[in-house]
């Protein structure tokens, strides 16, 4: 009989291990992972950290549903050491053999080395036992380093549960990787409207304090604050996997194949330590997002039963809710775009905003405020590569567009 | 045997019975905001289209989900929600092609058509029978019939 062993118990982790269980009753299934708990939404998080959500909530399975899918859990180790050709796990307490393994271990966030950021008062939000830490500090005047949508969201939830809050980020403006500069500015405005402190182009150069956060420094002045949030990037926990001989790719994700295989045939690898293709630009990216490590180990657990699947490719996708306004991004930004100089669909209605980036006559990014409805479509437009002519043909011909109805919703942003 | 809930955008009038049906049997309220399907409307080239949720097998919604509330059944092919875990972010909203991710403002949830059970009230009051309910081989061919209508765009 076959074993199998996930090492990781995130969304990749879980995910990998529901596919395997629902297509093979029998398998040996054994969920190995530092982080003693059972599964819970990391992107769920800041609604917790708001006071907005009740902790229990947070939990997706709890340790029954393990034992009643028959999944072997060892929460709480500490994996040392994969020896592939043995197919042999290290940790602390002995070893653990398989015959396939998924690694789904993830990424942690990163704290750059600026001095005064091992004081007490200097948090990630990353993980449960992160929003304990900052709930059990109890801070009232908060720095949020970084705007990427850790920083946006840790920001409104400190907002929310009463503290002074300032968002400082390096570029000239919020939300850098998923937003071009109008929508970017938009969004500034809602926040700031709201009493957060926006500083772009700023940079923290020292953290001081006398045992605790008291105040930051940066390159233009200096910010009062009892507690300071790192959501300045993560970086993937490959260091295991790399000392193993499985190869690392130019971007620091593990290397995998469209099969979501390793370099070695028994190991398998998805989620957030791995680095995929982008369906748009077929070049190597770090997904990072939720539903991408959920597709990746879906495919990941189904090669690992025999089952050949192929992975479509990552594509960029944030839903963000700033104070009540719903942001969405998805694809490729005008950065992201560089030289190719694509075309812009923009469009402003009521409070509602639009930008959509054409290249070739395919849709290949989208950004809007305010707006919900629609989405879906231009979403299946962009992944499948339909054509914005075919488009346009199909909406002028009503016998056309009945057989094709789910292009009616994304019209409104396309009409130029 | 699995059954499909399908619409027929040559029938349907847009009257938005099936709307108000769907919102009153689900939500209590006359609304059709609150249906779990919705009609796209054309009045001037009188076109109306019924987007309504097709039960996808490889579904969005599902892999958006940042709760894992989301899941087929196996027997019937229909998308299940565990609502009480919905924590309302809308993320399966935005994915979904066919706008059948519907949010419910009364009770900050998402929710998507679950065929009634098994007699969908949309399709009993469907005054020309642009909604039906018919098995999975026949909905097949009327989906055969769009991708038909899909290669004469593409030549």
């Amino acid at each position: 009989m076959k074993r199998i062993v996930i090492i990781g118990n995130g969304a990749a982790g879980n995910s990998a291990a529901d596919t395997l269980r629902r297509n093979d009753p029998d398998v040996e299934l054994i969920m190995a992972a530092s982080e003693n708990l059972p599964e819970y939404s990391a992107c769920a998080l800041p609604d917790c950290l708001s006071g907005h959500m009740d902790r229990k909530k947070l939990f997706i399975k709890s340790p029954a549903e393990y034992e009643s899918m028959n999944i072997k859990t060892m929460f709480g180790i500490d994996i040392k050491q994969i020896d592939p050709s043995n197919r042999m796990l290290m940790h602390q307490d002995g070893k653990l053999e398989y015959d396939r393994l998924i690694l789904a271990t993830g990424s942690r966030s990163f704290i750059p080395p600026v001095p005064g950021s091992g004081l007490k008062g200097n948090f990630t939000l990353k993980t449960i036992s992160d929003i304990d830490s900052i709930i059990s500090h109890n801070p009232r005047s908060v720095l949020v380093v970084g705007s990427g949508n850790i920083g946006i969201e840790a920001a409104e939830a400190m907002h929310e549960r009463g503290c002074d809050v300032t968002v400082i980020e390096l570029m000239d403006r919020i939300l850098p990787k998923i937003f071009d500069t109008e929508p970017a500015h938009r969004i500034a405005g809602i926040i700031s409207e709201k009493g957060i402190h926006i500083l772009t182009g700023e940079k923290v150069i020292e953290i001081k304090g006398e045992g605790k956060v008291q105040e930051a420094v940066t390159d233009r002045r200096k910010v009062e604050c009892d507690a300071v949030i790192w959501a300045a990037g993560v970086k993937q926990n490959v260091e295991m996997a790399a000392a193993a001989g499985i190869r690392i790719g130019s971007l620091g994700g593990i290397e995998v194949n469209r099969f979501m295989q390793t370099n070695f045939e028994d190991i398998y690898a998805c989620g957030d330590c791995i680095e995929s293709t982008d369906i748009l630009t077929g070049y190597p990216c770090l997904s990072l997002l939720w539903p991408n490590a959920k597709k990746q180990a879906y495919v990941a657990a189904l090669n690992c039963l025999d089952c050949e699947t192929e992975y479509e490719g990552s594509v960029s996708f944030v839903a963000e809710d700033i104070f009540g306004t719903t942001a969405v991004s998805m694809g490729l930004t005008s950065d992201a775009l560089q030289g190719k100089n694509p075309d812009v669909i923009e469009g402003d209605n009521d409070g509602q905003y639009w930008r959509v980036h054409v290249l070739n006559g395919r849709i290949m990014g989208m950004q809007t405020l305010g707006v919900t409805a629609g989405l879906g479509a231009l979403m299946a437009m962009m992944k499948t590569g339909i054509l914005l002519d075919e488009f346009y043909k199909t909406l002028d011909d009503p016998v056309l567009l009945r057989k094709a109805g789910w292009y009616m919703p994304a019209r409104m942003f396309l009409r130029v | 045997m699995k059954k499909q809930l399908i619409a027929d955008p040559e029938k349907c009038t847009g009257c938005g019975l099936c709307e108000l049906v769907c919102a009153v049997n689900k939500s209590g309220v006359c609304h059709p905001s609150l249906a779990r399907l919705s009609i796209w409307r054309d009045e001037t080239g009188g076109i109306f289209i019924p987007l309504i949720c097709r039960q996808c097998d490889d579904a969005p919604c599902v892999e958006a989900c940042l709760m894992n509330i989301i899941s087929k059944e196996p027997a019937t092919g229909v998308t299940l929600r565990r609502e009480e875990g919905c924590i309302g972010c809308r993320a399966c909203q935005v994915a979904c092609p066919f706008e059948a991710s519907r949010y419910d403002y009364l009770r900050d949830v998402v929710v998507n058509c679950d065929h009634c059970g098994g007699d969908p009230m949309c399709v009993k009051y469907c005054p020309t029978g642009a909604l039906q309910y018919v098995p999975v081989c026949e909905s097949l061919e009327a989906r055969r019939n769009d991708a038909a209508g899909r290669c004469v765009v593409t030549g």
